[in-house]
This record gives structure tokens, sequence and C-alpha cells, in this order.
């Protein structure tokens, strides 16, 4: 299994805070069964960012929400590990229990201090993540004092503070506004400002600028970059454009139809990349150095719906490399090609 | 690209102005600006791209062109299939439906621009049966045909589009853009609800099309990449007017308004090694209700000075075919991509 991200040569070898195995998350359905997470691995460490990337369907995000413990129903994770490192007792970085997010009630006491305290999720519509009818502030203020034995003045401080940090001009008056009076670059911040509040360890991403126009989405890119080094918390950014990857990720996990298809550090996938979809992908995107009116490469035919999933690897029908008999048969599974570099395809088997 | 002929569309002056109304008598307190003195022209064969980030008046820019809302102010030539050239405010209704078979739109959502009740040969056949061509064997020829050129198998004719997937019902909203011999098409975000892996397949398509068909593109987007691939000529759009128009390379590789510098930096490029210093803006888009006094983006221009806050910049050609609205575009030397 590949690790998350390189180590950095300072500090002695960091312990890992995410480690999922093998997790499967299923829909029944009517219609059938929907694999939407079917067998996903990796590891994350703190002050990494590893980038989910894929197309609708991929089960990015599923993944986020099993990690969390808030799959939709009739969804339920069926099989696999959520190893999650807590934080010290102490507030120390190392040393903190582990424990197994899979395993725990998805409404339980623990689930509940975990969830918004110590892994934090900012979504990609930040008009509907917010209530419309109670200020941004208490909202906040709300989620700090769930977390944390403050008293309600000590919250609203810490919610202008924050707000300040996360560089919302002039908190003290946004903090009584209501989401609907911010923009969406504010209301993102404020987002990440909730987010934030309780210092997580671990935050998940889920398509965080996608809503955004390309000047908004570089301040709020540059901003969690900022707040990642500022805290040492680990991002886990889930997300379909290649080019907000490449900006911000140290590590890359490509998806497609519930499988991870390529796993390496940032610069591997965009320079050396082994998967035919990886390979495919990047070259079937614009891109903005290159000469205008130059036809591009596109991948055949469309991602197939969840219900209709090939049999084998289930990328075989798009497949530029697809080998009969054993493609459409089989199912690849991940391995090493390389140092931190895995990959489930036929061709490296 | 610059032709004897009188350019196939030619809008001068275009204004849009939604009024801001308030209280019991709804009285008129105020305009929203969204579109406020834009002009451009687009030759036949070539694609203009229109460019900006939201609220910058490009949709608006492109109904009013499509007279889907009527503009405020401003003048639309458009070129007739005869030669003549007409001036669309002053069409009567009928001539104006005449006109309408000339010009037709994309969509960028293909899952609700398209009436799920409706066949493929319902929706492609439609705008056939409007104008004219009442026999049903007629029809079906037809839109078999131009199903088989966007891609699709005529035989799925009497299916319905939820069976298809996003790209390929982005096909179906071509096929009945095209079903009359459209000279001019309007495609407002054609690709941005599409999945990576399927835009470079329509972009393709559009590409074939125009050559096939021989038409002229008013291409919409944000996405500057997208737009960087389609287009002959691109304008760039800011708070409800053009701040600069040039060729795409030339537009590209050398900025001369900082807004467009600031935009094009701002594009995540899909590489880690070009992961550079952008430039990073400050602040937000102006609100065209109240947009601030002298050039719109001086509020968040990293090279503003004292006149850029009084006076409005003039709209000027800074060499052959490349104009831009900044008081200090001689003098700034802008980054482009390359």
């Amino acid at each position: 299994m590949v690790d998350g991200v390189r180590e950095p040569e300072m500090s002695p070898p960091r312990e890992v805070l995410l480690s999922v195995r093998n997790l499967k998350t299923y829909f029944p359905q009517d219609e059938g069964l929907v694999r939407a997470v079917d067998g996903v691995s990796f590891d994350l460490y703190p002050g990494a960012t590893l980038g989910i990337v894929g197309e609708s369907g991929c089960g990015k995000s599923v993944t986020a929400r099993s990690i969390l413990r808030i799959v939709d129903r009739p969804g339920r994770i069926v099989e696999g590990e959520i190893q999650f490192r807590r934080p010290a007792a102490d507030g120390g970085t190392g040393g903190g229990q582990v424990v197994d997010l899979a395993k725990l009630a998805p409404n339980g006491p623990e689930m509940r201090t975990i969830r918004g305290a110590e892994i934090a999720l900012i979504f990609q519509e930040p008009m509907s993540s917010f209530s419309p009818v109670h200020t941004v502030g208490n909202q906040i203020i709300e989620a700090i004092r769930l977390h944390q034995p403050v008293s309600r003045r000590q919250a609203r401080d810490k919610t202008i503070e924050i707000l300040r940090r996360v560089g919302v001009s002039s908190p003290e008056q946004r903090v009584d506004q209501l989401s609907n009076q911010l923009s969406g670059g504010l209301r993102q911040r404020a987002m990440i400002a909730m987010a934030l509040s309780c210092q997580p360890t671990l935050l998940i991403a889920d398509e965080p600028t996608t809503a955004l126009d390309v000047t908004t989405q570089t301040q709020i890119l540059e901003l969690m970059r900022q707040l990642q080094q500022e805290d040492g918390m680990a991002i886990m950014l889930i997300t379909h454009d290649l080019g907000v990857v490449a900006e911000m990720a140290t590590d890359v996990a490509v998806m497609y139809l519930g499988r991870m298809v390529e796993q390496a550090p940032v610069d591997a996938i965009f320079h050396a990349p082994r998967h035919p979809y990886t390979r495919a992908l990047l070259r079937s995107i614009p891109r903005i150095r290159s000469r205008s009116r130059e036809r591009l490469t596109p991948i055949a035919g469309s991602v197939p719906h969840p219900y209709d999933r090939p049999t084998g690897c289930p990328f075989h029908p798009r497949c530029a490399d697809f080998m009969a008999g054993t493609c459409d048969r089989l199912a690849p599974s991940l391995r090493p090609v390389g140092d931190q570099h895995a990959v489930s395809c036929f061709l490296y088997e | 690209m610059s032709t004897l002929r009188e350019p196939l569309l030619r809008v001068a002056g275009l204004q849009k102005l939604f009024p801001i109304r308030k209280g019991f008598l709804k009285r008129t307190v105020g305009y929203v600006r969204a579109v406020d003195g834009v002009g451009f022209h687009i030759d036949e064969g070539e694609t203009l791209g229109l460019v900006g980030e939201s609220g910058c008046g490009k949709t608006t820019t492109a109904r009013c062109i499509l007279r889907a809302i009527e503009p405020t102010a401003g003048e639309i030539f458009m070129r007739v299939s005869g030669g003549s050239v007409v001036e669309m405010g002053r069409l009567r209704r009928a001539e104006l439906r005449a006109l309408r078979r000339e010009m037709q739109m994309i969509f960028q959502d293909p899952f609700t621009s398209l009436n799920p009740r409706m066949t493929l040969l319902d929706l492609v056949g439609e705008p056939l049966l409007v104008h004219g061509m009442k026999s049903r064997r007629e029809r079906e020829d037809r839109v078999a045909d131009l199903l088989r050129r966007v891609g699709l198998r005529p035989e799925y004719m009497r299916r319905f589009p939820h069976a298809f997937s996003g790209g390929e019902r982005q096909r179906i909203g071509i096929a009945r853009a095209l079903a009359l011999h459209p000279r001019l098409v309007v495609a407002d975000e054609p690709v941005s609800a599409l999945d990576v892996s399927v835009q470079a397949q329509i972009l393709n398509l559009l590409f074939d099309l125009q050559a096939d068909f021989r038409l002229t593109y008013l291409f919409v987007a944000h996405d500057l990449s997208v737009v960087r691939y389609i287009s002959n000529r691109v304008a760039v759009m800011y708070v409800g007017r053009i701040v600069e128009l040039a060729e795409t390379d030339e537009i590209f590789n050398a900025p001369k308004h900082p807004y467009t510098a600031a935009l094009l930096s701002a594009v995540p490029e899909p590489d880690p090694r070009t992961r550079s210093r952008r430039i990073v803006l400050q602040g937000e888009v102006a609100n065209p209700a109240s947009p601030p006094p002298g050039c719109y983006f001086h509020p968040r221009c990293p090279h503003a000075i004292e006149v850029c806050r009084t006076q409005a910049p003039a709209w000027q050609e800074i060499s052959r075919g490349h104009f831009v609205s900044c008081h200090r575009a001689y003098e700034l030397h802008l980054a482009g991509v390359d």
C-alpha cells in the first residue's frame, strides 16, 4: 500500500493520521446495488494534502461522507476500516488513540465529538450550508460551544477572531449578518471559519471552490494553504478540477466508478501518469498554454451509469489499451509500480 | 480576420439596465447596470469568446443579441442570408421571427434545457415544424441526418432525453440548434456542466460543425482554457463592460488590461511544476447596481493611480485589432501565460 505523503526530512517519521483500508459503501436501490465506493484504500499524514480526483459518480464525495459517517440512507459502509488517530488528550501532537470510525455508531457520542471538531468539512455550496434564518456568527458560536467548554461571550470573541483570520473584513459587523447578506467568496470564508473553529486535525474540502469565480478561487485556495501551514492540519481535497489539484495537493488519488485507479505524489501523477484513464484525462483537457484552435484528444464514450457498471475493470469500455479476455473479465487491484506510486491496471501486472 | 465585407454581427452601444424597485408602490430606486455600453463585431465563420466572472453581463449580452430580452439601448446589426444588413431593434415581430432561424442558442445545462416528455424526434424536429416543415416523413429524415451529424445514432430518435448521459444530451441540444441551418450560434457555457472527459468531445464537435456549416459562434464562458481552445478572438468583460478585446493568442500572451492579466494568472494549471506566485486580487467584483467611480476595476487593481479613481478610461486600439480600456495600457508590462 502506498503512503499518502513524502516524509519531510526535518522531523522524525510522523504517525499516519487517517488510514482507510478497503472501504466499501454500497447503496441498495430498487434498480440494483450501487457500489458507490468499492474498495478504496489510502493514508493521510498531518500537514499533507491528498487530492481526490474523479468525475461524477466516481465515489469521491461518498468516500468523504463515509469518513464522517454521514452517508445518506439507504447507503451504508459494508466493509473496510477507517483508522483515525485522535489528538492526544494533553493537546500534544503525537500519541493519540486510534479509532476505527467505520465501527462507531454514526450518531453515537464518540463520533459526535470527532465530527465537526477533529474532522471538519467544507462543501461546494456555501449558500445552502448556512441556515438562512440565523446569523453567521450564531452558527459558528453554536459549533464552538458544542465542542468546547466556553461561555457564549468567549465563543463570540473567538468567532470574531477566527473570521478575521480567514480574511473577513470588519468581522465585528459581519458576525451579526445573515448568510444571504454575504457574497459567495465571503460565505466560503465564513464556512472555512466555522470548519476551523475547533482546530480540526483533518479538513475535508469537497469541491470547495467549484461554485466560485476564478479570482475568488485563488483567494480561497491561498487562504487554505496559509491556514494549513499555520495549523499543520491534513487536508483531503475532493475535486474534479485537475488544475486545483495540481495547485494544492502533495499527493493525488484518481478515482473512477468507485475504485481508486491510481495513487501517487502530485508530480508523478501529472508528469509520469501510468493508468490509461489518468493519461487520457490529462490529454483531453484544454490547457491555457496550448495554441488556440488546436484539436483535443477526447476520451471515447461517457462515464457509465452506476447501475450499468461494466464487468472487470470499470474503465475497460473506454480504454485505449483494452485487452480482450482480461480487462472485461477480471478486476485489477491497486499494485505498487514505483516509489509511492500505485496503479490498478493489468498493463502493470 | 479582417474582411471588406460587413461582419455577420455587429453590436454597438448595447445597454441593459434592470430597475431596482422598492416599497409598496414599486418605485424605481436605481438600476443594475448589467450591460453598459458593449460593442463588438463577429465575422462570418469566426468564433468570438466572451469571458468574465459571474455577474459581469456576458449572459445578458448574449440574450440581448438573441432578443430573448429587450436591450435598454444600443443597436444590433445582423447580415441576413440575402446579404442585406438589418438592425434588429427596428424589425417587426414577423421579420424578427424569420431572422430567428438564423440565430440559435446552445444552453449550459443539458439536464434542464430539454423537455423530458419529448422524444428526440420531437425535440430536434420541433423547430422544423414551427418553421413550416409539415411532412412527418421529411422531418424524420432531417432529424436522422442531424443526429448522425452530432454523433448520435438515428435509431435513438424515439427515446426520451433521460436515457442519455450529459454529453449525449448536449449533443441533442446542438442538433436542435442546428435544425434550421443557423448562421450564428450563441453558446452559453456549453461544456461547463459536463464531465471533464466529455468536454473535449463536445468542443471538438463544435469545431467540426463550424467548419462543415460555416457557423459563426459567440462563445460565452468563464473557463479561460476552454475559451483559448475554441476562439479566434476574445473579449473580456468586467461589470457590464468589455475591458479588452484581441486575437486569442495575443490576449493570452500579451494582455494589456490588469484585469485580464489577473484572470489569466488565476487559472490553476494542471501542472504542479507551474505553481507560481499568482496575482491574488483583493476584494470582490464591483456591484453593478452601484459601480465605483472612474475605472470600475480600480478598487482591485494593483496598478491603479489617481486618474483611475476619477475618470473612466477610454476604449482605444493599442495595436492592430487589440482594444483595451485602461489609462495605463501603454506603460504597463503585464505577463501573459507563455
